[in-house]
């Protein structure tokens, strides 16, 4: 396999996730995700409009802030915080994306709430160097989209 | 991708799958002498640093404890693994443990964890664990 593909393919994921998650882009977005979009993230409903419909009722503070990431195959595993989207805590996601042909074509992924520093038994933060900052909350918000 | 770099990352590949299968499967502590660095630095929120800590929560692993690897997603310093683990809380969980190698050694490790969530019970009707490779 040519690093080219490995580099071209942690680009994709990166160009996709800043696309759609922080410029809210989604007409630019279905250049990344491909039609047939197999979702394994238990919350999220089926296919590319599930996840887009999904980002689509974010309030406009959304930010996704991506960290280690590294392909291999077909594969690209990303380390990444989500905060901004109307929860109390902010989410730290691992994301594995399969591509096919340029696209996204399926996703798994794994969720955790963020620790603080104080809740961290080793004093180093989950995610980055350095602990998430507080993101403006509005728990009225969270409970109208429930 | 050079032969170099490739042979390298297969190198950590398999320190890093013998490492985590050393301690979860076999349950075996002289692995974390042998395979992972005097100064393992932990990012996961309930464990401290070192290896001591890993020693200390095998000693106290439930009869039921299990652990699954699936998908392996390895470049240069860093090997990851999704996969699953019984045992570890009341319900089994999903997680993507994140491995960085230095000098032969596994040296530092994030992770995220989650339940897992029946495919029945999702909103897409799939299983959020990948098929094992290993």
């Amino acid at each position: 396999m040519s690093q080219t593909k490995l580099e071209r393919n942690k680009a994709l994921v990166l160009e996709a996730f800043d696309t759609l998650f922080n410029k809210r882009d989604y007409i630019a977005a279905e250049r990344y995700w491909s039609p047939h979009y197999i979702q394994h993230s238990a919350h999220i409903a089926p296919g590319r409009d599930g996840l887009f419909n999904l980002v689509k009722g974010l309030p406009p503070t959304l930010k996704y802030e991506r960290g280690v990431i590294v392909a291999d195959g077909d594969f690209v595993i990303v380390h990444g915080r989500f905060s901004g989207f109307g929860a109390p805590v902010n989410w730290i996601t691992a994301d594995i994306l399969r591509i096919d042909d340029g696209l996204l074509v399926e996703h798994w992924d794994v969720i955790q709430d963020e620790a603080t520093k104080e809740q961290s038994r080793s004093g180093l933060p989950m995610f980055g160097t350095s602990f998430g900052t507080e993101t403006l909350i509005d728990p009225i918000d969270l409970e109208e989209r429930r | 991708m050079s032969t170099e770099k490739s042979t390298a990352t297969d190198a950590n590949k398999a320190l890093v799958l013998a490492g985590i299968k050393g301690v979860f499967i076999d349950r075996d502590p002289t692995v974390l002498d042998r395979l992972f660095s005097a100064d393992y630095q932990q990012h996961n929120p309930r464990i401290p640093n070192g290896t001591a800590a890993i020693k200390a929560l095998l000693g106290n692993l439930p009869a039921d404890f299990k652990y699954e690897p699936g998908l392996v997603v390895a470049e240069g310093d860093y090997v990851t693994i999704h996969s699953r683990y019984f045992g570890w809380g009341p319900k089994p969980m999903v997680a993507v443990d994140i491995f960085r190698v230095a000098n032969g050694k596994i040296a530092e490790h994030w992770d995220v964890m989650q339940e897992e969530v029946p495919a029945a019970q999702s909103a897409n009707g799939n299983s959020m664990l990948t098929t094992s490779q290993t």
